[in-house]
Parts: C-alpha cells; structure tokens; sequence
C-alpha cells in the first residue's frame, strides 16, 4: 500500500486518481545529467570545434593504417621475379584453389571465360607478360569489373595466383573468343597494348622502401583503394 | 438504443460532481469501439503474419517466389503492424477511454465510422499495392499519393471527431491521457504531411519533393517521429488509463506527468539525425540528434516509472490478472527500448550498430514487447466489457502471455547477437591491414543460424496472437443478443464557472498546469507549438544553410534511361537491404570505395541511402562489375555470388521496359527543378534513352551475354547501378565534354571512361 504521507489529489477522471507524489530525486538528477551532458557536447564538438569530426577522425585513421600496414602493401614486381616462382608447382595448386573460389565465377572454372575474357588463349588485353598479369590480378581494372584483389588476397595469394593464370597459357580451353592482343609466348609481346612498365628498381617484398617505386600506386590509400574498388 | 437496456458503467462512479449541478445522462458508443477491436486482432495476423514469412525468406531464399520477394514484402509487414495493428489498437484505446475521460459520447458518430472504414480501406490498399511495387520508396512512408492524401483526410476526420468530444466534454479537466493523444494527433499530421510531399508522375507514382540529404533528413525526422507520435505517446496514453484501470490504483505522480508529457513532446522531435549518424548529413544535424535523444532517456523513463509505480500495492494482483502481466511486461519493454534508444544514438555506439540486426532487434522489442503487449492488455481487459460477457478463457490469455514473452525473447537475443556479429564483421581486419572478412556475404552466411532461431521466436509470438484472436472470437461469440447501453453520468459544465482558485501555490505545485487542462484549445495550441517550434530549429537550417551540401561540379542529373532503371530498383524495394551511403570509415572505403558525399545526392528524388544492410552497400557500385555481371546476377544471384541470399529477378530481363513512362520520369524530375537540358525535354528523352540502352545492351552481348536485352528493364537497371557514385570520378575534362548538354546520356564508354581513376 501506498506510503502514509502520499497525498491524493482530487482529481478523479473515470474513477483514476492521481498521487501527488514528488519526482523521484534519481530521475530529476538524470535528467539534469544528460541536459548538461547534452550540452557539453554539443559546445565542445560544434561550437568550439575542439574534438574531431568525421572526416578528421577517418584522416587519422588513414593515416595510421597506412603507417602500420606499410610492410604489406602489394609489391611492384618484374617479369624474372614473377618468373622465379610462377613455375613451382605447389604455388601453382595453391593458386587454382585461389582461382576456383574467386577468379571462376567470371572467367570460367577452367578458366574459359565467361563475364570476363578466356584466360586459355593467347590474347591479352591488360598484357601477358608475367609482371602485367601480377599486377592486373592485384589492381584490377576498375572499367571492366576486374576487382582489385590485392584488397582481398594477400601479396602470396595474388602470386600464387598470378602463377596459376600464367600456367593456363596456350591451354586454349574452347570458351570465349580471343579478346585483345595476342601475343608471342614467353613475354615477347608481338604489339605491346601499352609501353612496357619495366620496372628498373628491383622492389624488394614486403620492405616498406620499395613501395613508392611502384607506378600504380598499388598501396591501399584511400584513393587507390577506391580506384580500384570502382 | 432507447428500446435496449441501460446499465450504468460502474467506472462512471468516480465523476466529481459540484452538488445540486444537473446530471446529464448519455451513451457510450462503443460499437465502433468493437469494430477497432476487432481490425486490431486481424491485422496484427496479417502484418505478423508476413513478417514471419519475410524473416523466413531471409532464412530460406527460395521462399522468395516470383514478385513476392522480401524487397517488395518487407514494407508491407511494416506498414501492417505499425498503421494496421498498432494504428486500429490506438483507436480502439482512444475511442474508448476518451468517452470516458471527457465524459461524454464521441464527437459525431458518422465521424467515427468514417474513421474506421477510412483507415481500413487504406490499409487494403496498401496491402494492393505495395508487393505489385507501387511505392515511393521512403520507409514507412512508401503508399503513393493517392493514399496518402486519403490518410491526410482520414486522419483530420480522427482530429475533429476527438477535438470536437473534447469541445463537448463534461470533465472540467483534461487527464495526461488526452495530453498525449493530442500530441499524437497533432505530430502525425505535421509529419505526414511535410514528409509527404511529393509531385505526382502518374495515378500511382509520385516522387518526393525533397533531394538527397534533405529528403533523408525529412524522411528520418519522420520516421523517428513516427515511433514517437504514433507508437509511443498514444500508447503511453492508453498506459494511462488502462494501467490504473485494471490495477485500480491511483497513477503515481501527477508532476511527473507533467514534465515527462512536455519532455517528450519537445524533445522528441529533434531526435531524428540519429538515424544517419555518419552519412553525408551535416556534422551538426548529426550531433544534435545525438544529444537530443540522450536527454530522451528520462522523459521516456518517466512514462515507465509513472506506469510500474502505479503497481505499488497491486503487485499481488499481477500474479493472478493476465491483463496486468501484459501491462508490466509492455511497461518494461518500453523502458528496455527507451534506454537502448539513447545508446544507440551515441556515435560510437551507432557505428557499430546501424545498418545491422541490432535496429531490428531494437524496434521488435518495442514493438512486440511494448506496442504488442499493451494492445493485447488491453484488448483482454477490453474484451468483457465490449462484449458484456466473461473473457472465454483467462488460461489461454496467460498462456498467450508466456507465449508471447518467450517468443519476443527468442527473437531479440538471436537479432542482437547477428548485430554485433556483423557489425564487427564488418569492421574487422586481419594482420596486414586487409579486410577480414571482404566477401559480403560471409557476413551473411554467419547469420543463418540466428535467423533460423528468430523464426522459432516470431512463430512462437504469432501462436500466442493466434489464441487470443481465438479467445477474443469465443468470447464474442458469448455476447447478448443485444447489446446493452452503456450509459455515462456527469453533470454538464456550468459555463458560469469561473477561475477563482486559477492557480493554486507556487510554481512547483503545478497549479499553473491545471490552468492549462481546463482550457481545451491552449492546450492543443501548446501542444502544437512545442512539436512545431522543435522541429523548425533543426529544418530550417537543414534547408537553409548552403554549406550543408558543397556543391560537386562533377555530379550530372541522370540520364533519362538510368532515371528509368532508378525507378526499377524503388520498385522492387532494392533500399530495404541495400544503403547506398558509405560512411567515412575505413572499413567501408576499403570494401565500397570513397566515402560518400553530399553534394553527390542532389538529384536523388527520393534518397535512397537504406537503413539496412542485409546486402552491400551500392553507392559505389557504378562501374565495379561489367554489365553481363549483372545481368548474370539479376538472374540468380547466387549462381554468381555463393550462398548469395538475394531473390532472383529474372523477369527483368524479359519483361519490357515501360518505355513511355521514361519522358515522364524526366518531366516530373525537370519540375522539380533537376537541370535537364532541351535534349531530353519534350518528347525526346525516349530516343536518347534508346540509344544509350542500345550501347549497354551491345556491350552486353559482345561479352558473350544474352541477346535482345536492349528493350528489358534490366538494361534501365544497368545502366542506373553502373552510374552510381562514379560522378565524382570524372575528371574536369571529360566533364566539359558534356557541358553544354547537362543532360545528355551518360553513355557507357563516358562511364567507363570517369571510373578507372587512377588503377591502372
């Protein structure tokens, strides 16, 4: 039962009556709390503009990512170094795992085509050489839907992957039509599609200093990132 | 009704009466009151109905036949609980308890029947036109034109009838539950109204009159306040006069009535930026939100607390009263929601939580446990009286409590665990920096489970719904032949009247307030004020201030064909589970790609940002995959996508563009001041649509897809998901190309040409 000292009030609506009781003192106080709380934010963020916003928050965090990741970011590799190890067999099977779960949907189980190019020709359309196909795998081709994989795969997942496209070379699994520019075997390319990059640094993987090198920019900041995403 | 009975009804007792005034006698009406009753019980099957089945077909996509997909669905669930369900269990309360409170019969008995008959030929509607895609793709807000300007006239017709009882009432004073009523009639006029505003482009097809960041801002203030006008204050309302009803003891303080009333109603309104925390809304839009809903946290608690202390020396009863059960169960659902509201709107909070489970296990706590088990409540202890007989069975009421209660527990638990998962999921990065889990539909996968769980959950919810539609039914069928009147008695109001005791002690006694209830029309008038005054401080400058959208000189109106493929993707839903709003985490620009801006969105009519994401975000979508993907993925998504949980659309590759209707989308869009060129004016946007179709539909084909796709709507759809959010990629240069032709096609080889960047 109510406390003695509870006053009814004389209202009487339908037969409901009400108490008048005070406040209770926790939920005044709370209420207090959250108002100045409310606004000591409000002031502290967008009237003084003393705490980060958004933008300047994801700045940092950019910042700090692109410090702390540097050692893995995709190496700018050349034609040998892709060559060095393209020919192993278990990086090849490594890699056709790869390419069955990511790299089958668009260019074919046995790599035949389908959204994308047949992969079993001769033809090349970002260029054959082995260097080229690292770095396509890893930057993709934003205008063709080609993701940037190195966003996804990690720098021995993209060679071992790269070793496994490399390996289905001249297979010529009936598929899609040729597309592109065909090319003379082993990296003589009969019409280069674009100047060679040949790259004249010999980028040591994953140390931090040989990323600037790489042309494309294939380190993951943000625009690079996005570039590749689109 | 002279020639029926006449009982007295026993609650009528309590009414003060000054001495040697004259009684008057009158009728309640409470056929409507049935007739409410009875709408509540059905469309609380049919809306939880399809929501079971939405949440079945999250869990087995094959469930997802033909039109009938959860895209098209979902907004029918949505607007049959809260309009449907929620909307005709507010009626029946109201319609009640105000006779009651005000003493006196409703306002005009044609008003009430054109009410109830009103509002149930919208919801029909609704139910015949939103899963054949007639929507404008706002949510909760999707019904076309035509209906909302018939729930505008219905929803006047409500205001009228209760203003006009409060008129003729012959209570001196107006009781918290009539406060609360008012704001609810008032609120969700303003809001539907400006929400709602829209150029119509056809009989049903309409599109909103604001753009991009605006029409989010509108749509969120509406939407946020739609939870607040029309699922909670009018249920605290009924709170109020069934909870001291079937506990029989006095409300526990009238203050803080007071202040919790006035709060909330001020309150409320800014609250809603907290539902795009992080999107390309202004900074401040987004930290008023915030600290608005923080400060929600004790008005809202104030409810609870005048509700659960009632209970003082009645919790004996609750042991024993089904009704009573429901009551402190709602009562407690609703504290739990309204302390989770603030949490979430905390930024740091939110930016794990939104586009997650965890909103939707917010809302069905609220809804299931607070909207739900205060309707039922009060449905059982309505349900005597109505139909003048026994409940048929209290056993089956209690059961349908546990029920109910295990139910909502076996959905929530599963719906917060998925939320967190995802949410971190997302968020998550391995050792060197990459995405842990880039795949989306890993993150999708993972959820099976607790998806497969909340159906047990909803089923075991809807079971318990199911025996109270029984229990209702049985108890119905128990009536008399004939009703009884239900007669009230109260003396009429002496207009002779006068203030003499106006206003009683200081300040803090509150006597100023009783001031206020007695005088009927500066109540509502406050009562408008505090609801309008509140949400102006934050539209106006929403609307006024340029700096809130930096113009981007890049961004295009789209062209005629992608306008047309815009209105497939509102169509079939696409924004209940995709957003199209990457937020500026890394986490999202490593997944989607630069984070999204404002000026980006200034031609979106209506905004599509979502609120959900059962699949990926789509602003950066435009140009990420070749055009055959897509036309491989409308087919079967997860033949393209493993374990995608996506519904196939196939029917978009063979059904036929509504080619006709493409210059009218342009029309409507140019009047509402999109900058489209003479190009595309007057009859000629159907020909540059053609052409630029033609161009995709070959690109198509030369990548070895199907032919004869250049007519289909896929290729409008195409086009529109291939030119999103690539407008920024364009360089200057290529702009200028296009310069003197603002609204020329973006054509394919334009778009492939903007969105390489700088890859390769």
């Amino acid at each position: 039962m109510a406390d003695k000292d509870e006053r009814l009030l004389e209202h009487n609506y339908d037969g409901i009556q009400e108490y008048d009781n005070p406040l209770p003192g926790w939920w005044t106080a709370l209420f207090w709390l959250t108002i100045v709380f409310a606004g000591g934010y409000y002031g502290y963020y967008q009237i003084l503009g003393m705490g980060e916003n958004r933008y300047q928050e994801y700045e940092n965090e950019i910042k700090e990512a692109d410090v702390k990741y540097a050692q893995f970011k995709l190496p700018d590799l050349s034609d040998s170094e892709v060559k060095a190890f393209a020919g192993d067999k278990a990086t090849i099977d490594k890699g056709a795992a790869i390419f069955k779960e990511r790299c089958a949907v668009c260019h074919g189980d046995k790599g035949e085509g389908k959204i994308g190019p047949n992969l079993t020709d001769n033809a090349w359309i970002h260029g054959g050489k082995p260097g080229q196909v690292f770095k396509t795998i890893g930057n993709g081709v934003g205008s063709k839907g080609m993701p940037a994989w190195r966003l996804t795969l990690k720098t021995d997942e993209i060679k071992a992957a790269s070793s496994f496209v490399l390996s289905l070379r001249n297979t010529n699994v009936a598929g899609k039509a040729p597309q592109g520019v065909v090319e003379a075997d082993e990296a003589a390319p009969v019409a280069a599609p674009a100047p060679a990059p040949a790259p004249v640094a010999v980028p040591a993987p994953a140390t931090p200093a040989a990323d600037p090198a790489a042309a494309p920019a294939p380190a993951p900041t943000p625009a690079a990132a996005e570039a590749g995403k689109i | 009704m002279s020639n029926s009975a006449v009982v007295t009804d026993p609650a009528a007792t309590g009414s003060s009466s000054p001495p040697g005034s004259r009684l008057e006698r009158f009728v309640y009406d409470d056929a409507v009151v049935r007739a409410f009753a009875a709408a509540t019980v059905v469309w609380a099957i049919v809306g939880m109905l399809v929501g079971l089945i939405i949440a079945s077909q999250l869990a087995f996509p094959v469930l997802n036949v033909g039109f009938l997909h959860f895209g098209r669905l979902r907004p029918l669930h949505t607007n049959a609980v809260i309009f449907a369900f929620a909307g005709n269990a507010i009626f029946t309360g109201v319609y009640y308890s105000s006779q009651r409170l005000l003493k006196a019969r409703m306002f005009s008995d044609k008003i009430s029947w054109f009410h109830f008959w009103g509002w149930q030929a919208i919801i029909v509607s609704a139910a015949l036109t939103l899963p054949f895609g007639i929507t404008t793709g706002k949510e909760y807000a999707e019904l076309e034109w035509p209906i909302d300007i018939a729930i505008a006239v219905v929803w006047v017709a409500f205001a009228i009838n209760l203003f006009g009882t409060i008129y003729k009432r012959r209570e001196r004073h107006l009781y918290v539950a009539i406060w609360f009523y008012i704001s609810c009639i008032i609120a969700v006029a303003v809001l539907h109204i400006f929400n709602s505003l829209e150029v119509p482009a056809g009989p049903l097809k309409s599109y909103s009159l604001y753009a991009g960041l605006q029409d989010a801002f509108m749509q969120w203030w509406y939407g946020h306040n739609a939870v607040a006008f029309f699922l909670t204050t009018p249920f605290l309302g009924l709170m109020y006069y069934f909870m001291p009803k079937a506990a029989d003891r006095p409300v526990f303080s009238y203050k803080l009535s007071i202040l919790h009333f006035w709060s909330l109603v001020f309150i409320y309104m800014w609250a809603g930026p907290h539902h795009l925390h992080y999107t390309a809304l202004p900074e401040w839009a987004s930290t008023l939100g915030m600290v608005f809903s923080v400060m929600l946290w004790m008005p809202s608690w104030g409810g609870m607390i005048n509700g659960l202390l009632t209970l003082r020396g009645a919790w004996n009863k609750v042991t024993d009263d089904p009704v009573l059960k429901f009551f402190v169960a709602g009562v407690t659902f609703y504290g739990m929601s309204t302390f989770e509201g603030p949490m979430l709107s905390i930024k740091a909070v939110n930016s794990l939580s939104h586009y997650t489970d965890w909103t939707i296990a917010h809302v069905h706590s609220g809804a299931l446990g607070w909207n739900g088990f205060i309707s039922f409540g009060m449905l059982y202890w309505l349900a005597p009286r109505l139909f003048q007989t026994k409940l048929h069975s209290k056993k089956l009421a209690e059961l349908h409590f546990w029920l109910g209660t295990v139910g909502i527990l076996l959905y929530i638990i599963p719906m917060y665990t998925a939320g967190v998962t995802q949410g971190l999921m997302w968020r998550a990065f391995d050792e060197t920096g990459r995405l842990q889990y880039p795949d989306f539909v890993e993150t999708v996968t993972k959820l099976m489970p607790m998806y497969y769980l909340r159906i047990v959950g909803g089923t075991l919810f809807f079971a318990g719904v199911l025996l109270a539609a029984y229990n209702l039914l049985k108890t119905w069928q128990a009536r008399p032949a004939v009703y009884a009147d239900v007669v009230g008695e109260a003396p009429a109001l002496d207009p002779a009247w006068t203030d003499d005791h106006a206003v009683e002690g200081g300040f803090f006694s509150y006597g100023w307030h009783r001031v206020w209830e007695r005088k009927s029309l500066l109540f509502i008038v406050l009562t408008a004020l505090a609801i309008i005054s509140a949400s102006l401080f934050e539209i106006l400058p929403t609307f006024l201030i340029k700096s809130n959208i930096p113009t981007i000189a890049s961004v295009k109106p789209y062209s005629p064909l992608e306008l047309a493929g815009r209105q497939i993707y509102i169509a079939e839903g696409c924004y209940n589970c995709h957003s199209q709003m990457v937020r500026p985490f890394r986490a999202e620009t490593e997944r989607y790609g630069e984070y999204s801006k404002p000026g980006e969105f200034v031609y979106d009519h209506p905004f599509q940002w979502g609120s959900r994401r059962i699949g990926p975000d789509l602003h950066r979508v435009g140009g990420k995959y070749p055009s055959l993907w897509h036309v491989r993925h409308m087919e079967a998504p997860a033949t393209v996508t493993k374990d995608s949980i996506m519904p196939p659309f196939p029917w978009l590759l063979t059904d036929e563009l509504d080619w006709p209707y493409v210059q009218k989308n342009v029309d409507v869009m140019a009047m509402l001041g999109v900058p489209y060129g003479e190009n595309v004016l007057e009859g000629k946007a159907e020909a540059v649509a053609h052409i630029q179709a033609k161009e995709i539909a070959e690109t198509i084909e030369k990548d070895g897809g199907p032919k004869g796709l250049e007519g289909k709507k896929i290729i409008a759809l195409i086009a529109y998901l291939q030119r999103l959010g690539t407008d920024i990629q364009q360089k200057p240069e290529a702009k200028a190309a296009v310069k003197g032709v603002p609204a020329g096609p973006v054509t394919q080889a334009e778009t492939h040409a903007a969105a390489p960047g700088g890859a390769l």
